[in-house]
């Protein structure tokens, strides 16, 4: 039946650009640092999203971006992609994010800028550098 | 070029990954003629070949009409990261807002 042998296309071309995808994702390196602009990571219970922003990069606007993104208030951490000390800052001003992005443009390996959320926490002052263990999400 | 030939299974998806194609594909299959199942099958095999995200957007914009823009957003897990800031993009300009909640 010829709409069942199309389906089953479909769905082979879906499987091999989902394949595709995981195999390239990694060895495609571009250096943010080359570029004028910063590829910038979110990830929010698990779910990601990706945007590209223009250098430099303003505090404000990007705390509007993941709030506009996940359409929640959320506070923004820096994270790197080290699995043995997964280190996360939080970004509570524009200093803080132009040293996530010093942090960033610092590492060879880091090709985004890895921004982890989290619900908005009022009443708390968290200022303090925070070092945990295992991946911050799932 | 690797890794660009058709698989034939879906033996290497996750659970997940296989939930959401079943579904996928079951929604098209609702929507679309056999006719646009068929043009749908030809832009999936030109956007993989070519890699042209702009073609593939604009190719299935024209095949969906503004009445089924909602197919768009299951499209997402097999859009390359290197896409996916034009996808979401496309998406937005065509008023999807919820793109990122049907994202995984």
């Amino acid at each position: 039946k010829g709409k069942e042998e199309v389906i089953q296309v479909i769905t082979s071309e879906l499987v091999a650009l989902k394949e595709s995808n995981t195999r390239h994702s990694k060895p495609v390196k571009t250096s943010s640092t080359q570029t004028n602009e910063v590829r910038v990571k979110f990830e929010y219970q698990g779910e990601r999203r990706i945007l590209q922003v223009p250098r430099p990069l303003n505090y404000n606007d990007l705390l509007t971006k993941a709030r506009m993104a996940y359409g929640v208030p959320v506070d923004m951490h820096y994270t790197t992609n080290d699995v043995n000390s997964n280190i996360v800052v939080p970004i509570k001003s524009q200093t803080n994010l132009n040293q996530a992005v010093a942090l960033m443009d610092h590492n060879p390996n880091a090709k985004s800028l890895r921004v982890y959320l989290t619900p908005i926490q009022t009443g708390t002052s968290s200022t303090a550098l925070t070092v945990t263990t295992g991946a911050p999400h799932r | 070029s690797p890794a660009l030939r058709p698989s034939n299974s879906m033996d290497d998806l996750s659970v997940t990954a296989k939930v959401l194609l079943q579904e996928y594909i079951e929604v098209l299959r609702s929507k679309l003629s056999s006719d646009e199942l068929q043009q749908f099958a030809a832009i999936l095999r030109d956007y993989r070949q070519t890699g042209s995200i702009k073609e593939f957007c604009s190719r299935l914009q024209t095949l969906y009409g503004p009445e089924r823009k909602l197919l768009f957003p299951g499209m997402r897990p097999y859009i390359p990261e290197k896409d996916i800031d034009f996808f979401e993009n496309t998406l937005e300009r065509m008023g999807i807002q919820d793109a990122a909640a049907n994202g995984y």
